[in-house]
C-alpha cells in the first residue's frame, strides 16, 4: 500500500497557523513530543479531494537559522531528519497578511528546500482592518508559488485550500531559486573535504550560515572539534564572494529585499507605518504614566473577578459533591468499601472538581488579555522589573497564569526565547498564589486572627493579611528566581525580543478552544494526581484498622441505645462518637503513625502530630490538606464544614492542655503554605518541561527547605 | 553620514538601518524579525526608565532591550522629525 502524502504547515508565531491546521485536520489530530526536546508534536489527517493526506502542524518560527528548540525541529521535520518522522511531500506556509515581509522571509527561505511550497494567506481580515489590500494573484506570479487568501479563524478559504494542496501535491517541486549560491557552493565543497553523514546539504549550508548556531554545532559533533578549520573556511569563502560584515546579515537584507520587492509587485494598498495612527485606547495603555495605572486597574479587576465569580460557584460545587457523599455514606452499608467510594474517589474527585471554576476564570480572563494584544504590552512595561529577577518580560504571562495552577503556567513558559530566563521563570512560578493554596489561607485567617477594620471598615485586617500572603509569594518567586539565576544559571547575556501585536478583538471559537486545552491540562495532568493522592492518603489513613478501638466504640454506641434520651440528643450523641472512632482509628493508621514520626521535625514550627499528619498528607497535592484535617480533627460526617473544622482546630491542645492553634502558629503555617511545594503534578511538569529530573528534584527540596525556614522563624519570632 | 546606535535615537524619530553589530545569535535574532540594513526604523516609545523600546522596523512594532538596540546601528538624524 503506497503510503499517504505528508504536508507540513509551515509559518511564524502568531499568524494563525494552528488554526489553519485545526481547519484542515478537524478534530483528527494527535499531539505528543518530539524525543528529547520540549516541544510539542502535532499530527493530523485531512481529506484533500478524494485521497487522505497526513498533516503535521510544525512549531511556529520566524526562520529556518536553528537557534530555538522550535526552528530546529521545523528544519529536522522539513529535512526529514526529525526522529518519527518522515520528509514531508510538500509545504503549507501560512503567512500573515498583515505582516507579510516576515513571512515573505521565510518564504524565501522554504522554496530552498525543494519541496513544493503552497502560501496560505492567513489574517486578511487584520491586514484589511488595518488598510492593507494584497493581490493574491500577483503575489503568487511574483513568488511563483500558488497563494490562498484566507481568513482561518472565520473559516474563510479552506475549500480553495484543499483544492490547492491536491494539485500542489500532484506536482514536482521546482527547481530552487537561491538567495545565498555562495554558500551553496561553499557547503558543496565542505561535503567534499569532510564526511558528515545524516548532515544534509541544506543543514551544512545553515551551518555555514549560522554562526554559533545548532547546525554548526551539530557538525562538531559528528565530526569532531577539527571541523571547525573546515567550517572556518567554507564560511571565509563564502563570506568574501557575498561581501558585507556577516553572512547572516548578507542573507537577512537579501531575503527581506526580495521580500519588499515581491510585497511592492502585489500590494494594492499598504497600511500606514505602525504607530502613526493610534486610537485612543493604545495611546492610553501605552503612555509612561497612565499606562502604568491602567496596568494596575486591570490586574486588580482581574483578581477581583476571580474572587467574585469563583466563590459562589466553587460552594456549589464542594456543597453538590458533599450532598451526593453523604447520602451515599447513609445508602452504602458501612465498612471499607463505603469508605473507599466515598471518603476516598468520591471526595478526591470533588477536590479536583472545586478549583475548575477558578482555574478557569482566571485563565479565560489571561487568554482573553493574551489574545487582544494587552498583555504584550504588560510585558513591555514589566520587563525592567522582571529583569531585576533574572527573568523576562516574556516571563509576565506565564507567572500571572501560575495565579490559577502552575502546571499549564510552567508549560507556558516556553514562550520565552531565552533559556536562562526561562528556568528562573520555571523556578518562579510554584511560588504564585495558586487557587488550591486558599482554602487553607482561609481557614486558618479566619480561625485564628482577630477580626479589625480600619479607615471605617473599608480595609479589614483579613483581606489585609490576604493580600501579604499573595505579595510573599510574589516576594518569594522573585527571590528564588534571583537565587537560582545566581547559583546554578550564571552569566549569559538575556536577550528580549518581540513583535507587538496589534490591539483587536479575540475570536471566542478559538478562545473558547484554548480555554479547553487549558483546562484539560488543569484536569488531566493535575487532576489526575490530585485524584489519585486522595486516594492513596484516604488508603494511609484507612489502614490498618485496630479491632480494640472498634470494639470501644460499639460498646460506648451500645451503652448509648441502652439510655435513650430524647432522640435529637442520642442522634448527636451516635455522631459524636462515630467521629471519634474515626479519628482513633486514624491515630492508629499509617498517616497517624507518619504524622508521630515526623513530629519532632516540625516541633520548632509549633506542630503537634495531627498538623505534621495533616501537611505531610499534603505533598503529593496540597488539594488534600483540609479533607484531611477534617478526618484529623474527628470532624465526622459535615467535614467539609469549615466552621465546624475552625472550632476543632480551636479546641485542639497539647498534653499540657496549652492551644496548639495559637496566632503565631497559625502564621508559621500559612507562611510554610506559602512556599512549600506539596504538588507532584507540579514537581512532574518542571522535570519534562527543563528535561532534568535534577530540576525538579533541586526545586522540591529548595522549596520544602525554605518553607520550613520560613515558617520556623515566623513562628518563633511571633511567639 | 555620522552612524549612532538605535538607543540613542529619539523616541518618534526615523531613520534608516545601516547595520547590525555582533556575530552569532545575538545578531542573527534581531536580523530575523526585520532589523536589516537598509530598513526604515523609527522608536516608538520607551518604557519607564528608558528600558525597553518599542521600534518599528519596515511598519511593523517590535520591542527590544535598550542593550540589544545599540547593536543595531542607524543614520543620525539632526532632530525628531
Amino acid at each position: 500500500m503506497p503510503q499517504r502524502p505528508l504536508v507540513a504547515v509551515l509559518g511564524a508565531p502568531n499568524t494563525g497557523k494552528s488554526t489553519v491546521f485545526n481547519r484542515l485536520t478537524g478534530l483528527r489530530q494527535k499531539t505528543g513530543n518530539y524525543p528529547g526536546v520540549t516541544v510539542e508534536r502535532i499530527t493530523g489527517r485531512a481529506r484533500i479531494g478524494s485521497a487522505e493526506v497526513d498533516v503535521v502542524d510544525l512549531p511556529g518560527t520566524y526562520s529556518l537559522a536553528a537557534d530555538s528548540a522550535e526552528s530546529s525541529v521545523a528544519l529536522d521535520a522539513i529535512l526529514g531528519t526529525a526522529a518519527g518522522l518522515r520528509r514531508p511531500d510538500a509545504l503549507l506556509l501560512v503567512a500573515d497578511a498583515s505582516n507579510l515581509r516576515r513571512s515573505l522571509h521565510l518564504f524565501s527561505q522554504s522554496r530552498e528546500l525543494g519541496l513544493p511550497v503552497a502560501v496560505a494567506l492567513n489574517m486578511q481580515d487584520v491586514a484589511q482592518g488595518r488598510g492593507t489590500e494584497i493581490d493574491a494573484a500577483r503575489l503568487a506570479a511574483q513568488i511563483g508559488a500558488p497563494v490562498v487568501p484566507m481568513t482561518a479563524n472565520r473559516g474563510k478559504g479552506i475549500e480553495k485550500l484543499r483544492g490547492m494542496l491536491e494539485r500542489l501535491l500532484s506536482q514536482a517541486a521546482p527547481e530552487p531559486e537561491r538567495a545565498m549560491p555562495e554558500v551553496r557552493r561553499a557547503a558543496l565543497e565542505l561535503a567534499g573535504r569532510i564526511n558528515a553523514p545524516g548532515m544534509a546539504m541544506l543543514a551544512l549550508e545553515r551551518a555555514i550560515i549560522d554562526q554559533d548556531g545548532e547546525f554548526e554545532r551539530r557538525l562538531l559533533a559528528i565530526c569532531g572539534p577539527q571541523a571547525k578549520r573546515a567550517l572556518e573556511r567554507a564560511r571565509g569563502q563564502a563570506l568574501k564572494s557575498a561581501g558585507g560584515p556577516s553572512l547572516q546579515s548578507c542573507e537577512a537584507e537579501r531575503r527581506y529585499q526580495l521580500a519588499d520587492q515581491w510585497l511592492k509587485g502585489a500590494l494594492i494598498a499598504g497600511p500606514p507605518d505602525a504607530g502613526i495612527r493610534e486610537s485612543r485606547l493604545e495611546r492610553a495603555v501605552n503612555h509612561p504614566v497612565l499606562g502604568a495605572v491602567v496596568f494596575l486597574g486591570v490586574m486588580g479587576a482581574v483578581f477581583q473577578a476571580v474572587f467574585a465569580w469563583a466563590a459562589p460557584l466553587m460552594e456549589a460545587i464542594s456543597g453538590l459533591f458533599e450532598t451526593v457523599g453523604a447520602r451515599a455514606l447513609s445508602i452504602l452499608p458501612p465498612g471499607a468499601l463505603a469508605s473507599l467510594l466515598v471518603d476516598g474517589l468520591w471526595s478526591g474527585v470533588g477536590a479536583v472538581m472545586v478549583f475548575l471554576p477558578q482555574i478557569v476564570i482566571l485563565f479565560a480572563l489571561v487568554l482573553f488579555l493574551e489574545d487582544c494584544g494587552y498583555l504584550a504590552r504588560a510585558a513591555f512595561l514589566m520587563d525592567r522589573l522582571l529583569r531585576l529577577c533574572g527573568m523576562s518580560g516574556q516571563s509576565f504571562i506565564p507567572l500571572l497564569s501560575g495565579f490559577a495552577c502552575a502546571v499549564p503556567a510552567i508549560m507556558s513558559t516556553r514562550v520565552i526565547g531565552a533559556r536562562r530566563p526561562r528556568l528562573a521563570t520555571i523556578v518562579a512560578i510554584p511560588l504564585m498564589t495558586c487557587s488550591a493554596r486558599l482554602p487553607v489561607y482561609a481557614l486558618l485567617i479566619s480561625g485564628f486572627v482577630p477580626p479589625a477594620h480600619y479607615l471605617n471598615g473599608w480595609i479589614n485586617l483579613h483581606g489585609l493579611l490576604l493580600l501579604g500572603l499573595y505579595l510573599l509569594g510574589i516576594a518569594g518567586g522573585a527571590l528564588s528566581a534571583v537565587l537560582t539565576r545566581r547559583a546554578a544559571l550564571r552569566g549569559g547575556r538575556d536577550f528580549f525580543l518581540m513583535e507587538m501585536p496589534p490591539f483587536r478583538w479575540p475570536n471566542p471559537r478559538v478562545l473558547g478552544l484554548k480555554l479547553l486545552g487549558r483546562a484539560k491540562v488543569f484536569l488531566v495532568r493535575a487532576g489526575t494526581v490530585i485524584a489519585a493522592a486522595c486516594l492513596a492518603i484516604w488508603a494511609l489513613g484507612y489502614f490498618p484498622r485496630s479491632e480494640a478501638i472498634q470494639q470501644e466504640f460499639a460498646e460506648q454506641r451500645a451503652a448509648l441505645a441502652v439510655q435513650q434520651e430524647d432522640a435529637e440528643g442520642a442522634k448527636r450523641a451516635l455522631r459524636r462518637i462515630n467521629a471519634q472512632e474515626r479519628s482513633a482509628q486514624l491515630e492508629h493508621s499509617f498517616l497517624g503513625r507518619i504524622g508521630k514520626f515526623i513530629e519532632p521535625a516540625f516541633r520548632p514550627l509549633g506542630w503537634d502530630w495531627r498538623v505534621s499528619a495533616s501537611v505531610a498528607a499534603g505533598f503529593p497535592a496540597r488539594e488534600v490538606v483540609i479533607g484531611v484535617m477534617g478526618t484529623v480533627y474527628a470532624l465526622g460526617a459535615d467535614a467539609g464544614n469549615e466552621a465546624g473544622l475552625r472550632d476543632r482546630l480551636r479546641e485542639s491542645r497539647w498534653p499540657d492542655g496549652r492551644p496548639v492553634f495559637t496566632l503565631a502558629m497559625a502564621l508559621g503555617l500559612l507562611v510554610f503554605y506559602a512556599f512549600a511545594l506539596q504538588c507532584v503534578s507540579t514537581v512532574a511538569v518542571i522535570g519534562r518541561e527543563t528535561n532534568s529530573w535534577r530540576w525538579a528534584a533541586g526545586a522540591w527540596i529548595y522549596m520544602t527547605g525554605f518553607a520550613w525556614l520560613a515558617g520556623m522563624l515566623t513562628y518563633q519570632l511571633a511567639r | 553620514m555620522r552612524e549612532i546606535g538605535l538607543d540613542e535615537l529619539p523616541v518618534g524619530s526615523s531613520s534608516t538601518i545601516r547595520s547590525i553589530l555582533g556575530q552569532g545569535r545575538q545578531a542573527r535574532e534581531l536580523l530575523t524579525l526585520g532589523l536589516v540594513p537598509g530598513v526604515a526604523v523609527r522608536v516608538l516609545r520607551r518604557a519607564f526608565g528608558g528600558d525597553p523600546l518599542e521600534v518599528s522596523a519596515g511598519g511593523h512594532p517590535l520591542c527590544l532591550r535598550r542593550e540589544q538596540s545599540r547593536q543595531v546601528r542607524v543614520t543620525a538624524v539632526c532632530a525628531a522629525s
